[in-house]
């Protein structure tokens, strides 16, 4: 797993998930009449008809007050209400109230100004206190019209209204800004040298987590291919145990159709496998002092027997596991039963009339994607509960390791990393029509391999049209191409990082109303955080000066517009770039490559930079080369900038 | 030996007579401080143990089976010598007199490190990458490291103030060790087994210079006037100030055309206009609105008038003290022209006066402030900065005026200057370490020293320190040093870089030496952020170098180093030497960042190379005839070519033969 801290925070969401609640506490009237957005300290979208909604009693007659404006709505039969107040100038501070005969929710120092909602994986989560120079960044951070709110890690699955949790808006200042995003945090602070209103962050954004977890269910079904796990995550809203039943048939299909596996079947019983005695204490697998398992992440089968009287098994029963480490698959008496994930303690319904008198079997597959795996935590959770309240512990665990050559092992679609649409259900959908400025996103470190990467860049473009759908039209993205990670490349290689920058960089420039900041100079290439935020954010408030407030300077530096055969080689002309370009510490440029139709044709080529953004390139043979590349690696050394400092970015272009 | 003269003397001087009476009769402890539980010593040699007791006294140590007995001197101090012994351990180290007993618990036998340089080496394992999953996996038994808390001395001490604690690498510790130096020894462990101590003995912003023996700095030159200083300063603070004032005047005068015509330290009519009010509420200049102050480093002066009567001069011949508050980072006061007062970054200032440097009706108090980073200036609440005469008389100080001096000035540093002085951090955070046992020596230091002129001095410098400190502790011992990473702003030209000066005087410090290796790491740095984060690289390559260098393992210590540049027709070529075949260009075609220079300064110009056959050919486009080749020189320079163990070819400058 990529994610060092992802696997453990998890956990939240599976609490979160399981224990929502929320609709009856709403219900019954406990709730604050505006939705959780809407909270001290807060900002709103300047010049621009400003929405506020929440809920009250059905039909009841809610007022909205902010500032001199008042504006009435009566809740629906569910309770529903919204009001569309009028623009506002950038301002405040401001009182924001709601009121019914019987009730009144206020909201203090409201600032109007610009909103920008910051998403994507951990490099988006990133906090200002683990980047460069932290200390004096936040020591002087105080800041009264700098407000960030962060929205918890949530998964859902289905879309929702509202966020079961109070929100908090935060000021900048010495005691806050470090727990900001710091690459909103750093935009919004760069911005405001040029935009000077009150700026508000909305920090939605999960580690580790993949594109599609952040598209609705619209959107995924638009984009294909997606439609049976849809429907499955659908039933799991509805009906967990229902869903896991269906979703442990097809991990069942799967596995059997594993050459791999030769007819073995650990959960069932006519061949069970080959079973070894776990360690009494269960540990993480890694401390078994099994050698082959001390670094092992992976897949495991744990199986347990328990004896149960006549009238134990007639009763209404929980499995209870402890622990499972990441995630995991459960069978009953060879039935599929149930399905989690996270670090917590796993409780499972088991369904009516599975158990039996005598001998029962509990088979639990897991699959660790990082760090520490298993099933662990105190033996005492591992027992079978009655509806009576009595308990029985499970017996002693045996394992089982998979042969190796399985192919990768289907997700279940309600995982938050590599399922769908789970967090823009909790994280996004809630969001309503919240009035943004914009959208920054950082994201596409999970969505890197070969393959995915060839998909990103629809996806992309699909999360721009189904965000600006719940949004607004015109709603504006700020994209962060990722930045140099990983393997240096002595020879052309292929790079699902390339390939999946190169897949950003189209996206946005196709959109017409997004900017792309490139960081491929400034990421590091042994630690896939970089800890210099502070020039993302620069350039993130580049693009946006240019895309968001149309300020006559380019956006991102230069990008490629054409190339061409010449007598000696490949002409390639870039262009939106301010100033000129010019090679840092060396004569040419370093990092073009020229390819033929395949990947064994690629070679580099010595470049030579001339005036007005033209690159030549040498070449004996350019009657075969198809496409010219540019700092195509995972971690690229690339030279070539523009005299505003801005480096030129990653990219494949065709030669016509 | 005639050779081990200045600093060892020293320190035998000093633990004999000076130090060691405070330090030992105090806590009344039997060991030195080094000597305590969980502490590594160094294996395969005769082992130094020594501590204090009462005059007299009969000591009996005992390690591992081994004992040895001896008398404390007359100053109560003790030392032993036990025989050499294999790694290994756990061991309890005992010190017994008639009356006391001492012990260190869980000692292991093993290799120790001496950790040394600024914050680069000081910088914990918590703020490295993915710190939280290093620390939690980190519990290793035979990791251990120690930290010398900042100190500072202007002589040599012979102990250390604070009890020391050796901590055994685990989660709830690790996370301040030494990032450096744990990842180092961590590396170290996979190849030798044997437990690894570290001794951290590192001060963020430290120049080269305290690290020296006074008697070092001597010996390298260009120091003498800070010498003198010192002295007299030693015997009384006032005189050692004045002495300093003079010297700094003279400095003032010769600086350039523009200091040499003003004198900021007296009331000059001539350039009075120049002088600018400052803001009632002094502040860090950083926030006074001031366009050229707003992210100025450097020097600022301030002044301002006092007015005294008759009454108030003669209270002041008896007794006066200035107080001016908080002053970030260095200062050099002066009271009509007279150097009063200096002091080290960043406390509240309080100077009392010579008896005749006040008169009565209008006297000038003018201070130089120094700020090398960040905010800086004199600040803090106005009634801070004041004269209190011997009748406790408080006269305010107000009205101040600014007068900012053009281009970057490098004023001599105060030799008192903890972490830019002389001697200063050797004195109290080397001397005292005796003769414990090491294996070597990690040096990460040079970021405080990348000025142009001290660029050129480094070398000197650095191999005036290991020779320095060999004297201490083993003529043996070897030095394994980091060059500097890139850091700081790209260059689109040529540029004379103080920071690539450094980071050759570094290579060729360790080339000269024959018992040194260097840690190149020029790729893994950050141009935004001088504290990379990246220590897991370094540590390894550390380790690398110390196989080959302290371990004679048969494998390059460093990645390939320049060997020679010819001239072959219109091209030079460049020849290297002790790297893993072949060279390869990361990326891209052609190696980037080669220069030719001609003789003379400002001669180079960028060209176009080529590998081939293990040798890189440079295209000389013209210009003034090659003398010079340059290589990845800048602050942050984007170099390409590594040899195939993945060690990039740091930065270089050689001659064309």
């Amino acid at each position: 797993m990529m994610q060092p801290m992802g696997s453990r925070k998890l956990a939240l969401a599976c609490v979160v998930l399981a224990a929502f609640n929320f609709d009856a506490a709403q219900a019954a009237g406990e709730a604050p009449l505006m939705s959780a957005i809407f909270a001290d300290h807060m900002v709103l979208q300047r010049d621009r008809p400003i929405e506020v909604w929440g809920r009250a009693a059905a039909g009841e007659q809610v007022t909205v007050t902010l500032g001199n404006a008042t504006r009435a709505s009566q809740a629906d039969a569910s309770g529903r209400w919204s009001v569309s107040l009028p623009m506002f100038r950038a301002g405040g501070p401001y009182r924001l109230s709601a009121r019914t005969a019987s009730r009144q929710h206020q909201v203090e120092d409201v600032r109007v100004g610009d909103v920008w909602l910051c998403s994507g994986q951990s490099n988006m989560e990133w906090a200002v206190r683990n980047t460069i120079n932290a200390g004096s960044e936040v020591q002087h951070s105080a800041n009264d019209s700098i407000r960030h709110v962060t929205i918890p890690r949530l998964t859902a699955a289905t879309a929702r209204d509202e966020f079961p949790v109070k929100l908090e808006w935060k000021v900048a200042g010495p005691t806050t800004t470090q727990d900001f995003s710091a690459v909103c945090y750093y935009f919004a602070r760069e911005l405001q040298k040029h935009v000077q209103v009150p700026q508000g962050l909305i920090n939605s954004s999960w580690g580790g987590t993949r594109i599609e977890t952040w598209l609705s269910a619209q959107a995924l079904r638009q984009l294909g291919g997606n439609d049976a796990n849809l429907d499955l995550l659908a039933m799991y809203g509805a009906n967990p145990q229902a869903a896991a039943a269906r979703w442990g048939e097809a991990w069942q299909k799967w596995w059997t159709s594993q050459a791999a596996t030769k007819g073995v079947q650990p959960w069932s019983e006519k061949n069970p496998g080959e079973w070894q005695p776990a360690p009494s204490e269960l540990s993480a697998w890694e401390n078994w002092n099994v050698p082959a398992l001390a670094e092992y992440d992976g897949m495991m089968w744990y199986r347990a027997k328990v004896k149960l009287t006549r009238a134990q098994a007639r009763q209404g029963a929980k499995v209870s596991l402890g622990v499972i480490d990441d995630v995991d698959l459960v069978w009953i008496n060879g039935q599929p039963v149930a399905s989690g994930v996270g670090e917590d303690a796993r409780v499972y319904d088991v369904p009516a009339k599975l158990l039996r008198a005598g001998d029962n079997t509990i088979v639990v597959n897991v699959f660790d994607m990082w760090g520490s795996g298993g099933i662990h935590g105190p033996a005492a959770q591992r027992r079978l509960q009655f509806a009576d309240g009595s308990s029985v512990p499970l017996g002693a665990f045996e394992y089982q390791v998979p042969p190796p050559g399985l192919s990768s092992m289907p997700r279940a679609p309600w995982e938050p990393y590599a399922g769908m649409n789970l967090l823009y259900n909790a994280m996004i959908a809630p969001l309503g029509k919240f009035g943004l400025r914009g959208v920054a996103w950082y994201q596409g470190e999970a969505n890197a391999g070969l393959d995915d990467a060839l998909r990103y860049q629809e996806q992309l473009q699909m999360l721009f049209t189904d965000w600006r759908r719940q949004f607004d039209f015109a709603l504006p993205f700020f994209v962060v191409q990722l930045a140099n990670w990983n393997q240096l490349a002595t020879a052309p290689v292929d790079s699902g990082w390339a390939r999946l920058r190169d897949a950003q960089r189209r996206a946005v420039q196709e959109d017409g109303n997004a900017g792309l900041a490139v960081t491929i100079d400034i990421g590091n290439r042994d630690d896939i955080h970089p800890t210099n935020k502070q020039d993302v954010g620069r350039r993130l408030a580049r693009a946006a000066r240019h895309v968001a407030f149309g300020e006559k300077l380019s956006a991102s530096g230069a990008a490629p517009k054409s190339a061409r055969r010449s007598t000696t080689g490949v002409e390639v002309t870039l262009g939106d770039f301010d100033g000129s370009l010019r090679v840092i510490g060396s004569k040419d440029p370093a990092g073009f490559e020229l390819c033929g139709d395949t990947q064994a044709t690629c070679h580099y080529v010595r470049a030579r930079l001339g005036e007005g953004g033209i690159v030549n390139l040498e070449d004996p043979a350019p009657e075969k080369a198809t496409r010219v590349r540019f700092c195509w690696a995972d971690a690229p050394l690339c030279n070539l900038f523009d005299t505003e400092g801005l480096p030129v970015g990653p990219f494949e272009l065709p030669i016509p | 030996m005639l050779q081990r003269t200045a600093a060892r003397q020293a320190w035998l001087l000093c633990a004999a007579i000076l130090c060691v009476p405070a330090v030992f009769a105090q806590d009344a402890k039997l060991l030195h401080g080094l000597f305590t539980d969980h502490m590594v010593l160094q294996r395969d040699r005769p082992i130094r143990v020594w501590g204090g007791a009462s005059a007299g006294d009969e000591i009996t140590v005992t390690l591992a089976g081994a004992t040895q007995t001896t008398r404390a001197s007359g100053e109560g101090s003790w030392a032993v010598t036990l025989p050499a012994m294999p790694a290994g351990g756990p061991h309890t180290l005992a010190v017994r007199t008639a009356g006391r007993t001492q012990t260190a618990q869980d000692v292991m036998i093993g290799d120790v490190w001496l950790c040394s340089g600024q914050s680069n080496m000081e910088f914990s394992v918590r703020g490295a990458m993915n710190s939280r999953a290093e620390i939690a996996a980190s519990a290793d038994d035979g990791l251990r490291q120690v930290r010398i808390p900042r100190a500072s001395s202007t002589l040599p001490n012979g102990g250390f103030k604070e009890a020391l604690q050796w901590k055994v690498a685990g989660p709830d510790t690790t996370g301040d060790f030494s990032a450096t130096c744990h990842f180092f020894t961590r590396e170290l462990r996979k190849t030798l087994g044997v437990p690894q101590g570290v001794v951290v003995s590192a001060w963020g912003g430290s120049k080269i210079e305290p690290w020296m023996s006074e008697a070092a700095i001597r010996e390298v030159g260009g120091y003498e006037a800070a010498l003198e200083s010192i002295q007299l300063y030693r015997g009384n603070e006032t005189a050692g100030i004045g002495h300093w004032g003079r010297y700094w005047q003279q400095w003032w005068s010769s600086a350039n055309e523009w200091t040499r015509a003003r004198r900021p330290w007296m009331a000059d009519k001539q350039h009075a206009a120049e002088w600018t009010r400052a803001p009632a509420e002094l502040t860090p200049w950083e926030t006074w609105g001031v366009p050229s102050l707003e992210k100025y480093d450097g020097m600022l002066w301030y002044r301002t008038h006092l007015a005294l009567t008759p009454a108030q001069a003669k209270q002041a011949r008896k007794s006066a003290t200035l107080h001016l508050g908080v002053i970030d980072e260095v200062d050099l006061v002066f009271v009509n022209g007279r150097a009063v007062g200096s002091a080290p970054c960043c406390g509240e200032r309080s100077y009392p006066l010579p008896p005749d440097v006040l008169e009565a009706g209008d006297n000038l108090v003018a201070v130089s402030v120094l700020d090398t980073y960040t905010s800086g200036g004199m600040y803090g609440p106005a009634d801070r900065r004041y004269l209190q005469l011997a009748d406790g008389t408080k006269l305010p100080l107000t009205g101040w005026e600014y007068l900012q001096p053009p281009g970057n000035l490098l004023p001599p540093r105060a030799p008192w200057e903890p972490t830019a002085g002389i001697a200063m951090l050797y004195n109290a955070m080397i001397a005292p370490l005796g003769q414990y046992g090491f294996r070597g020596v990690v040096w990460y230091q040079g970021e405080s020293n990348t000025s142009v002129p001290e660029g050129r001095r480094y070398q000197a410098q650095l191999k005036g320190l290991m020779a320095d400190w060999r004297r201490q502790f083993d003529s043996a011992l070897p030095f394994l040093v980091v060059q500097l990473a890139n850091y700081g702003p790209m260059a689109k030209a040529p540029v004379e870089s103080g920071w690539a000066l450094t980071r050759d005087a570094q290579r060729r410090a360790v080339e000269a030496d024959g018992n040194a290796g260097l840690a190149v790491t020029i790729d893994i740095g950050n141009p935004d952020d001088v504290h990379p984060t990246n220590k897991q690289e370094v540590g390894r390559r550390l380790a690398r170098a110390a196989r080959h260098v302290v371990y004679g393992e048969k494998l390059s210590a460093s990645g390939a180093r320049p060997a020679s540049a010819q001239r072959r027709g219109q091209a030079v070529a460049v020849s290297f030497a002790d790297f893993e075949p072949p060279l390869v260009v990361y990326n891209s075609r052609d190696p980037a960042a080669f220069e030719l220079c001609g003789a003379e300064a400002g001669t180079c110009r960028f060209v176009r190379a080529e590998l081939r056959d293990g040798q890189v050919l440079l295209e000389d486009p013209g210009g003034a005839a090659p003398a010079r080749v340059r290589y990845c020189w800048a602050d942050s320079p984007v170099c390409n070519l590594y040899d195939a163990a993945g060690l990039p070819v740091g930065p270089f400058e050689i001659a064309i033969q």
